[in-house]
């Protein structure tokens, strides 16, 4: 028996998922709705017919049966759904190991307290500015700032873990720092992202709130080097439609989250018959994918330093094996970051 | 001779069983475990109706070795997962049969 919470274990199993197309780790979008209106959201399509309770939990039964453990709920935001916690629950009574993505504006005590005996990983919120000026500036609601941080603050009261994170763009990054204290001062784990995510549509319009290089060169130069400089590039390009998939409200059926590419629907065959027994032929080109294919990025000299993600390149791109030019850009940041710290010439 | 009793998996914990590997994941303290195949077998049996012996039974027919060695096996593995407290061990079954 081998007992860790550390990462090289759970990296061992989700290879060993994605080897045997084992869907690990699935993200279940509840609702395509939303009661802010975040100006980089990638949500710009509305689901019309969004699955019922009794077909979500039909989908938690195949998932189940799957090999799912980690289920990730999100939205739109789920909270917006009158029976999202009926859904929630009956994951909980299938054996999943539950994380919840929300924009925290919707958590009442009582809401909190079901959160709470549902004994999710996490409860992961974006925050988007250490002001409210700020964050509500971009998610173009008043007063979701201070409703956040009252569910941050109640979360936190009842154990639950919040998980926060920040997505760097043109109007937050000047409180970059500050955003970073508030977050440590809320005793929330914290990461911070400067990659944006097209729209379902392909509209490449959030990245034009990508924030100013220099700008992000002056928050990284203020903060001390938290990582050692990537290796070169081997192994596996991404687990997306072999150990991770993802559900849409419509039960579209995707490789990812991030990936949309939509391989089956829920309504129409069974998830096996989509996975496993009759995968469409984007999804089996999309699991033989190797380095090998991606010509462009393997050869590139700033290879070692790019995240790019398949699903983003897929949907700025259109193709599995073109750069996608936000990740080209983002490597190149940070190789500037490596070398302004004086770590690589 | 009959040792231990009938392992009862936690309720609490979740667990998929991964190409004939099972893994654990334990809600408290998101600690993970990853079984071996012959610790899966076990695992899955142990649902309080067996008693450890049948179990350590079964493992010998279905890995062909010594008696000794699959009671030992059996016991060692049970003693892990007590002490990691992600199973039980009762002297009755859930069926109501009682360990000698």
């Amino acid at each position: 028996m081998t007992r860790t919470t550390a990462r090289p274990l759970l990296h061992r199993v989700m290879n060993s998922a994605a080897d045997n197309l084992v869907p690990f780790q699935a993200t279940i979008e509840v609702t395509s709705r939303c009661n802010l209106s975040c100006k980089h959201c990638y949500i710009d399509v509305r689901a019309e017919h969004e699955l019922s309770l009794a077909e979500f939990k039909g989908v938690l039964d195949q998932l189940a049966e799957s090999g799912t453990m980690y289920l990730l709920f999100t939205g739109g935001e789920p909270f917006t759904r009158p029976d999202f916690l009926d859904i929630a629950f009956y994951a909980r009574e299938k054996g999943f190991m539950i994380m919840f993505l929300t924009n925290g504006t919707l958590i009442t005590p009582a809401i909190g307290r079901d959160i709470m005996r549902l004994e999710p990983i996490f409860v992961g919120m974006s925050l988007h500015g250490a002001t409210p000026d700020t964050h509500d500036g971009i998610t173009g609601k008043q007063g979701s700032f201070t409703s956040m941080m009252q569910s941050i603050e109640l979360l936190q009261e009842l154990g639950i873990r919040v998980s926060l994170q920040t997505l760097l763009m043109d109007t937050n990054v000047h409180e970059a720092a500050a955003i970073k204290g508030l977050a440590r001062s809320l005793g929330a784990y914290h990461v911070v992202s400067y990659q944006f995510v097209p729209t379902r549509r392909g509209s490449l319009s959030p990245f034009n709130y990508e924030a100013d290089p220099g700008t992000l060169f002056s928050y990284f130069d203020s903060e001390p080097l938290a990582e050692d400089p990537p290796g070169p590039v081997k192994g596996e390009v991404c687990k997306a439609g072999r150990g991770i998939c993802a559900i849409s409200a419509a039960g579209d059926v995707s490789p990812c989250l991030m990936m949309p590419m939509k391989v089956g629907n829920i309504r129409e065959a069974a998830f096996t018959g989509i996975w496993i027994h009759h995968p469409s032929p984007e999804l089996t080109r999309l699991r033989s994918l190797t380095w090998d294919d991606l010509t462009e990025c393997r050869n590139c000299h700033l290879a070692r330093y790019c995240q790019k993600c398949m699903g983003v390149a897929y949907s700025e791109t259109g193709s599995l094996t073109k750069p996608a030019p936000s990740a080209c850009r983002n490597a190149a940041i940070k190789a500037e970051f490596f070398r302004r710290k004086g770590v690589i010439a | 001779m009959k040792t231990m009793g009938y392992p009862v998996r936690d309720e609490r914990v979740v667990w998929r069983d991964i190409a004939g590997e099972v893994v654990i994941a334990e809600r408290d303290n998101n600690t993970v475990h990853v079984l071996n195949p012959t610790a899966s077998l076990i695992w899955m049996l142990a649902d309080g109706t067996r008693h450890t012996e049948d179990i350590g039974t079964m493992l010998r027919d279905k890995y062909n070795v010594a008696p000794e060695q699959a009671s030992a096996d059996v016991s060692e593995f049970c003693r892990q997962l007590l002490q990691a407290g992600i199973i039980s061990m009762k002297n009755v079954s859930s069926e109501g049969q009682e360990a000698i």
